[in-house]
């Protein structure tokens, strides 16, 4: 699997995102009917991959007795199979589009483009004060049918 | 106490694994620290940027402060500080007002470009000794990543002439190893050059460079209005015709600036900095055409340059120290000059310089999250020659002050020029506690005192009332007190010229002279303030500021009790005047702001307005008359709305309504002006703009003035300035920007 280059040196900001989305899995419950017991959560990064190798030890963990795998997409096209979706700013031309085939698959939609929930996606990365903040919008997340926690929305602002 | 504890523990984590034991939970098997295992509230905790590792962030200050961030400055098209200011609430400002400075802006009712802070990543960029600046295009912001706008009165932590306020434009956070170019074109001969880089040159070390080039020739203002500036026959004092109508220049209203910006940081504790700032506009701005020669082409040239160095280091989980170092130098270029009917339509030059060497030291101390203490001290010595008289030729720099062949107009070159040289320092000591009693209620209260061996001493405490009754609603009762030191450039002003011709005892007599007043004092102001912000929701929020403050000691020119006849060895001055402490002010304001978000689809939609109002007055001490607020609306409505499609393309109008501006000093000085204000306006303006065309190309679209209106600033407005200075009509610039 090839993995793109990092284009973001920010690593402490980025290292921090990773161990979010980790948690995640934690947080959201995914319909049974796309993500059944016991079976393998897949993390996807669409476009810019600004983690680097930051992500990569998901892959050695498991979560809620799932396993994780990662993988690195290129064109929306390709979200089959993928749980949780990290969309990078590359990708902030066709959003709605991505968000759309996102919701029909019950995927969790993650990202940092500006108003990133505002737009639609379900959990947006702001750095405020210094520190990595999160932006649910829990009418995204319950059209895409995903249950998200009371304990990650205590976290987290609800901006719809 | 169990959340500091986290917050301790996820710190030491993420910056600290080389020097303290990491938390076994923390610590992956190959020796890294694990940010895996930490949970939600741990990861919130984390500190991920620099900036929030500053000692005393200025959004956490006990003051109102306003944040304008990258996207926003993007959006509203501001290419430099005044841009920016402009939108604000509370701040009032004035274009083409000013021969030397070009512009004024009053924040809250008080007017001076010198009478707040303005800084960069927390370092002071200003002038070093109060001498008022342009704010223009030396304060550009094509590499800010956010500005931040703290009102009222601060010197209880910042010292002299935080008066107003405290501006901080932060460009350091940038990523790493990435550069933009860029420019601006447009209309009447605007091109506007740009630079930015950062990069890691090894581990540990990083450089940034940024830099600008700017040139204007400006609208043509003869061209928009005609009958303000039809050429007549330039005459003199004695009747003369000096240039007649028919060989008149034309109008002439170029403006030139650059900046350059060097900086590098080592590790986290240790950066360093080279920041310089250069702007020149002619020195025929705001006056009337009747009174200056365009022909001479006057220009004012300041340049100010601040090197600085910078140690900031958490020395245990509770202590912190800071300190700073700081060289700063301003100067006027030499061939800065007049030319209008007070030097007979010949060139007269100006020059001043003024340096700052200053020292911080600062400690704070966080016990534990309930309490933070900041101690301060910090030593100035300053030097300066005040800007000088009129000069028949320029200044040279290399010479010393008493050795310049320079002499009166008016004497035969026998009477040689005073040129005033001074120095002086300024010790200063200050603390701030902040308590936090409960989670929703803070205090904070300081205090800092200065000793100046050139204007004594002064002291300003600060207090304020935090209360946070629900997660959205914060509530602040803030008092703060401040001074502006007496700038060398008011102390030591002086110009005038003799006649030419001798009295019966072989003395140059001259009619006139403004003299150096050594005794001026410090301005204070003292302001109470009552602050409410509701966020009731991320796409809401809304302010609202009531303040009253009042200034004493203002500095205001004003005859001497009697002639100092004899201030010149061989002259004689019918009448003279200097610069006094006579006005006092008091004012009562309020801002009202409002900001909403809306998304459908793939657009969002984002509105902001402020209102603002205020009432005052100024009185003159010793002449005993009352005046309204000098460059002031009483009302000012700003309003915006940026539209933004699928992230990429953007649209912003702008609708500014402000009602009339007094300039009613007039009045206290019995200049005649017929008008004594610059009456209302409504203007509006427009921004567009598509980002990665290509990824990383940006391409803008700002219109000023999009109906092309005439409208009016507040000039000066005593004898032979405009009190309704004539404003831009409809520019439009276009900008690119290439970030690789």
């Amino acid at each position: 699997m090839a993995r793109p280059e990092p284009i973001q040196a920010d690593e402490a900001e980025y290292r921090v995102k990773a161990a979010y989305i980790y948690n995640f899995a934690n947080f959201v419950t995914w319909p049974v009917t796309v993500l059944a017991a016991g079976e393998p959560l897949e993390v996807c990064v669409l476009g810019d991959n600004p983690f680097g190798g930051a992500l990569e030890p998901i892959t050695s963990r498991t979560v809620a007795g799932r396993s994780l795998r990662l993988r690195y997409l290129e064109r929306a096209e390709s979200i089959e199979g993928c749980r949780v979706l990290f969309v990078g700013s590359s990708e902030r031309y066709g959003l709605g589009h991505i968000l759309e085939q996102a919701r029909q698959r019950s995927v969790l939609t993650v990202g940092e483009i500006p108003d990133f929930a505002l737009q639609g996606g379900v959990i947006g990365f702001v750095v405020r004060d210094g520190k990595v903040r999160l932006e649910i919008n829990s009418r995204a997340a319950r059209r895409a049918s995903l249950k998200i926690s009371a304990k990650l929305l205590e976290v987290a602002t609800i901006v719809e | 106490m169990e959340s500091l504890g986290k917050a301790f523990r996820v710190l030491l984590v993420l910056a600290l694994p080389a020097l303290l034991p990491p938390p076994a939970k923390a610590q992956s098997a190959g020796g890294m620290p694990d940010l895996f295992e930490l949970d939600l509230e741990e990861l919130a905790f984390l500190t991920v940027t620099t900036a929030s590792r500053k000692p005393e962030p200025l959004v956490d200050a006990p003051a109102k402060v306003t944040v304008i961030t990258r996207q926003q400055m993007v959006e509203r098209g501001y290419l430099n500080l005044f841009d920016l200011l402009r939108d604000l609430p509370g701040v009032d400002t004035h274009s083409y007002s000013h021969e030397t400075t070009s512009n004024r802006i009053a924040i809250r009712g008080v007017e001076g470009n010198s009478r707040f802070i303005i800084q960069q990543n927390g370092v002071p960029i200003g002038s070093p000794a109060g001498d008022p600046i342009a704010v223009a295009d030396n304060f550009p912001l094509y590499n800010a990543l956010r500005v931040e706008v703290v009102y009222g009165p601060v010197s209880a932590l910042y010292g002299a002439d935080a008066f107003t306020g405290i501006i901080n434009i932060v460009t350091e956070g940038g990523r790493e190893n990435e550069a933009a170019v860029g420019s601006f074109l447009g209309e009447d001969g605007y091109r506007y050059l740009y630079g930015q880089g950062n990069y890691r040159l090894a581990e540990g070390l990083r450089l940034s460079l940024a830099g600008h080039l700017h040139h204007a020739d400006n609208p043509d203002l003869s061209g928009s209005y005609r009958d303000t500036f039809a050429l007549n026959d330039l005459v003199t004092f004695g009747g003369q015709v000096a240039v007649p109508a028919a060989e008149r220049a034309g109008y002439y209203g170029a403006t030139d600036s650059h900046t350059l910006d060097l900086g590098l940081q080592l590790g986290e504790t240790v950066r360093a900095g080279f920041h310089q700032s250069e702007f020149s506009s002619p020195t025929t701005t705001g006056m009337l055409p009747d009174y200056i020669d365009y022909g001479k082409r006057g220009t004012w040239t300041s340049t100010v340059s601040t090197l600085h160095a910078n140690y900031d280091d958490e020395l245990t989980p509770t202590f912190g120290l800071h300190v700073l170092g700081l060289y700063s130098f301003y100067q006027v270029d030499p061939d800065s000059k007049f030319n209008n009917i007070f030097s007979n339509f010949e060139d007269g030059y100006k020059y001043a310089e003024a340096d700052r060497s200053q020292f911080d030291l600062q400690v704070t101390w966080t016990p534990d999250e309930r309490n933070h203490l900041v101690l301060g001290a910090v030593a100035e010595h300053f030097t300066a020659i005040p800007k000088t008289t009129d000069l028949i030729v320029p200044y040279d720099p290399d010479r010393g002050a008493g050795e310049q062949p320079l002499y009166y107009v008016g004497s035969d070159d026998t009477l040689r020029a005073r040129i005033f040289e001074t120095s002086y320092d300024n010790f200063g000591g200050y603390f701030q506690y902040r308590r936090s009693w409960h989670p929703q209620f803070d205090t904070v209260a300081g205090a800092r005192y200065d000793g100046s061996s050139r204007y004594g001493s002064t002291f300003n405490p600060r207090l304020g009332l935090i209360y946070k009754p629900t997660g959205q609603l914060t509530a602040k009762l803030l008092y703060g007190e401040a001074f502006l030191a007496p700038a060398p450039e008011f102390t030591y002003e002086h110009f005038g010229a003799f006649s030419g011709d001798t009295d019966s005892e072989g003395r140059y007599t001259s009619g006139f002279m403004f003299i150096p007043n050594p005794d001026l004092e410090p301005e204070k102001i003292r302001t109470t303030e009552a602050t409410f912000s509701w966020l009731p929701s991320p796409r809401f929020s809304a302010a609202l500021s009531l303040y009253h403050s009042r200034v004493d000691n203002l500095i205001m020119n004003t005859g001497t009790p009697e002639p100092v006849a004899d201030f010149i060895d061989g002259g004689v001055i019918a009448s003279t005047s200097h610069n006094d402490n006579l006005g006092d002010l008091e004012l009562f304001g309020g801002d009202l702001e409002l900001s909403c978000l809306a998304a459908f689809g793939s657009s969002t939609l984002k509105t902001w307005g402020n209102y603002s109002y205020i009432d005052g007055s100024l009185e003159d001490s010793v002449r005993r008359k009352k005046v309204d607020l000098p460059f002031v609306s009483p009302h000012k409505l700003k309003l915006g709305l940026t539209y933004r499609y699928r992230g990429r393309y953007y649209l912003t109008p702008l609708v500014y309504w402000i009602d009339d501006s007094s300039t009613d000093v007039d009045a206290l000085v019995g200049g005649g002006a017929s008008t004594t204000s610059a009456g209302s306006y409504w203007l509006v303006g427009l921004r567009a703009g598509v980002e990665d065309i290509i990824p990383g190309l940006s391409f803008s679209l700002r219109v000023d003035n999009l109906f092309d209106q005439r409208y009016a600033n507040a000039g000066t407005g005593v004898s032979i300035t405009f009190a309704e200075s004539p404003q831009n009509p409809r520019t439009v610039l276009c900008g690119l920007r290439y970030a690789f």
